[in-house]
């Protein structure tokens, strides 16, 4: 349950922060979608961005089932 | 109740050595990706407005395919490294986590990637923004 919660904490913090820099009109404080837009200029950054990507999708959803079924 | 996985790795440390396996070693290799992403920020923010190129033709396919077998590869590190070297799983959750992950690369993302960009270059589905 804590780590629900600790979760939720971390995926709030992140979801307002970018609503925050998409309100904001200065280039104070950049929207993390701004950083993923410019490490997506690399190659590197592309891979490691695409490679946690897969990642996240394999650990979230994929990991432990056995054909759609959860094993 | 529900479980959102099975038993974490890590969850019972005998010392300090799985604290820091388990604990320490990817948190501190998260913090540094995220690093990683800021110092490239730094370095291109004077760039951003700089509309985007968006290659087509050889150069478009060359360009996804980097894009899947880097991404895949770095896939696979984090799978060696993270849960077979440090969290010490079994060899063949190793076999079975590469088979599920070229399956999600090369059998679900990239067939879903061309299909959308077909539909979104037809005009059938509006995914990117058009310029005017």
């Amino acid at each position: 349950m804590i780590g629900l919660v600790g979760w939720g904490i971390v995926v709030g913090g992140v979801l307002g922060y970018q609503g925050f820099c998409l309100l904001d009109n200065g280039d104070r404080w950049p929207a993390l979608s701004d950083i993923l837009r410019d490490v997506m200029r690399y190659p590197a950054g592309r891979w490691v961005l695409f490679g946690l990507w897969l990642w996240f999708g394999w650990h979230l959803f994929v990991r432990g089932w056995k054909f759609f079924l959860r094993a | 109740m529900f479980h959102l996985a099975q038993e974490v790795a890590g969850s019972n440390p005998r010392g300090w050595a799985d604290v820091v396996r388990h604990d320490l070693i990817p948190v501190a290799s998260a913090f540094a990706v995220w690093i990683g992403f800021l110092l490239s920020y730094r370095t291109t923010s004077g760039s951003r407005r700089r509309p985007e190129v968006r290659p087509t033709g050889r150069r478009a396919f060359r360009s996804l395919a980097s894009t899947v077998v880097g991404g895949y590869l770095v896939f696979l590190f984090i799978i060696v490294v993270f849960y077979f070297a440090l969290g010490g799983e079994a060899p063949s959750f190793l076999s079975q986590a590469l088979g599920e992950g070229s399956l999600l690369a090369f059998g679900i993302v990239v067939p879903a990637f061309l299909g959308l960009s077909w539909l979104d270059q037809r005009g059938w589905l509006r995914l990117t923004r058009r310029r005017t």
